[in-house]
């Protein structure tokens, strides 16, 4: 409510009191007092008429006087009276009603004039009575304005804490907008770089899977096109020999046993690569592997094998790892055998399988005594067909190691070795990788 | 069936002698008839082609078979006798090359009776060769002749 709306309750107020004031009372109060008025003002008009009636009168009556004196002196107290009594009858006639009349209307003037001195009176107290109303109103309006303000000012500051809280909201949201955004970027960036790899994968493994099939194609090809002539040489090498053995000296039939040798071996080296060609191809399965066991077994096979040889074996208990079992066993095979091999020049050959730490690490390793090699030649070690000593020396093709170092990198494994020259070799190898399994 | 037929699938001629010297130095002296491909020998085992006319309720003893074949390989031969009732339970030894692991799988799959890998040195393949013949010529009985429409 405003200040206008205050106001115009009053307003109301205020004409009713004139209302009041106005009413047909005081109208007709008024019409009597006019009514009045004016004969009063007829009757003295009148009455002004008698005064003159009466100067002329009294003129008369001044010479009459005089006679009358004259005649009083004459006449005595007898006279006097009569004249005294015509003035008090006109006198009495004419004042009296004038008197009267002025009597009355002053009566109703008064009247009128207290009315209308009662009348400020009642406005003043109607406007003291409204000025108070309006005065408690204006404190009622005051103090609801002030009320209103502290409302409003409570309102002013609850709007501007939402203000600023929706404005830290607001910056809040962009903030993790931003990070959002930064995020869904970084995401998409990480999809995309998923997206290539994959590719990447799928090429390679496309890649992969078909040098395999070549491989395969290559093997199979191998194994079934390369043997046939070999068998071909060594087959007919001793038809000679049995159907015309007896036309050729000891040196010609030595030389045949020597062709047919040559494809024998040949054959072998055929097979050691087409085995080599399956172990890169063969599908690995992991599983916990006691190398001590498969050691033992291997050496017992050896032992068996070359019944005539005392050689000192040493297979340290608990060797554990995940690994191919399959695999493991043809690791031990090679690595055992090489020992064995290479240490059969010794008197006291002495073969060692266990585990030691590398870095923290447990490595397995096989050691043996035997003959040997120069570390010059190490990097030549685990290539396939390659060979540290003389074929008259040690028998061999030189696939062993490579087959080892073939089935230790399919595990995510590492090998290397330590030798010097007539002091044994050793063998380091694990064959999970560091993080556990490959 | 007066004689015991051995049907050898060879294509090369080299193994073909070799194999033949290898029979008689074993003295298995049985009739041996060549198939030099596939096409030849299923022509032979069921009397048609170059073999029409031919009396087809004479079936071989013993079937060797190569693996690497023109025309229609070794693995299709054996897939292919084994699905008709007439050469269901013939004897048929492969005699390959190969020692792959894919093809020993196959030949069995496929109904193979026996899987030899001829070895590159002869004496050793003639004393295969003479093992074969006294297991399945000699030792070993054949099922009862499957009865031809």
């Amino acid at each position: 409510m405003n200040l206008r709306e205050r106001f115009s309750v009053v307003g109301p107020a205020m004409n009713h009191a004139v209302a009041r004031f106005m009413d047909p009372l005081y109208e007709r109060m008024v019409l009597v007092l006019t009514v009045l008025f004016c004969s009063s003002l007829a009757l003295m008009l009148l009455q002004v008429s008698h005064l003159q009636g009466d100067v002329i009168a009294s003129m008369a009556i001044a010479d009459a006087r005089v006679y009358t004196e004259a005649l009083d002196d004459l006449q005595g107290l007898y006279s006097s009276d009569i004249v005294q009594r015509v003035r008090i009858h006109d006198w009495y006639n004419i004042y009296s009603w004038t008197a009267l009349l002025l009597v009355i209307w002053l009566g109703g003037l008064g009247l009128v004039i207290s009315k209308f001195r009662r009348v400020p009176e009642e406005l003043e107290h109607r406007v003291l009575e409204r000025t108070g109303d309006l005065r408690d109103a204006n404190l009622e309006l005051e103090r609801q304005i002030g009320e209103r303000r502290l409302v409003e000012e409570a309102l002013r500051q609850a709007h501007l804490d939402l203000e600023q809280r929706v404005h830290d909201r607001t910056a809040k949201l962009a903030e993790a907008n931003t990070e959002l955004t930064r995020e869904i970027r970084d995401r998409q960036r990480v999809e995309e770089d998923m997206c290539k790899v994959n590719v990447d994968l799928l090429q390679r493994t496309t890649q992969l899977e078909s040098s395999n099939k070549e491989l395969e194609a290559f093997s199979y090809s191998v194994s079934h096109d390369l043997r046939a002539p070999l068998r071909g040489i060594d087959g007919f090498s001793q038809a000679v020999l049995d159907d015309y053995g007896d036309k050729l000296d000891d040196t010609g039939k030595q030389y045949l046993q020597r062709v047919r040798e040559a494809s024998q071996r040949m054959a072998k080296l055929i097979d050691a690569m087409l085995n080599l060609a399956r172990l890169i191809r063969a599908e690995l399965i992991f599983e916990s592997v006691d190398l001590s066991a498969i050691g033992r077994s291997v050496v017992s096979n050896l032992s068996k094998a070359d019944p005539e040889r005392q050689v000192e074996m040493v297979v340290a208990d608990n060797l554990r790892t995940n690994a191919d079992p399959d695999l493991t066993r043809v690791v031990l095979e090679n690595l055992l055998g090489n020992a064995w091999k290479f240490s059969s020049h010794e008197e006291f050959a002495r073969i060692e399988l266990g585990m030691t730490y590398h870095y923290s690490q447990p490595v397995f390793f096989v050691r043996d005594n035997g003959v040997g090699f120069d570390m010059t030649y190490a990097d030549k070690l685990f290539g396939a067909f390659q060979r540290l000593h003389a074929m008259s020396e040690f028998q061999g093709i030189g696939i062993g190691l490579a087959t080892v170092h073939r089935i230790i990198l399919r595990h995510g494994g590492r090998i290397w070795a330590d030798a010097s020259v007539g002091k044994g070799a050793t063998f380091f190898f694990t064959l999970e990788n560091e993080g556990g399994r490959s | 069936m007066s004689e015991k037929v051995i049907l050898l699938v060879e294509d090369h001629p080299d193994d073909e002698e070799l194999t033949m010297r290898a029979l008689r130095k074993n003295n298995i002296l049985n009739k041996v008839v060549i198939a030099r491909d596939g096409v030849q020998a299923l022509e032979y085992l069921f009397g048609t082609g170059a073999h029409t006319g031919r009396d087809v309720s004479e079936m071989p003893q013993l079937i060797l078979l190569d693996l690497k074949l023109p025309k229609i390989d070794g693995l299709e031969v054996l897939r292919r006798l084994r699905a008709d009732e007439r050469t269901r339970f013939l004897p048929i030894v492969i005699l390959t090359s190969s020692k792959e692991e894919q093809d020993l799988l196959k030949s069995y799959k496929l109904g193979a009776n026996s899987y030899v890998r001829k070895p590159v040195d002869f004496v050793e393949f003639t004393q295969a060769v003479q093992q074969l013949g006294l297991y399945w010529l000699i030792l070993n009985e054949s099922a009862p002749r499957a009865k031809v429409r």
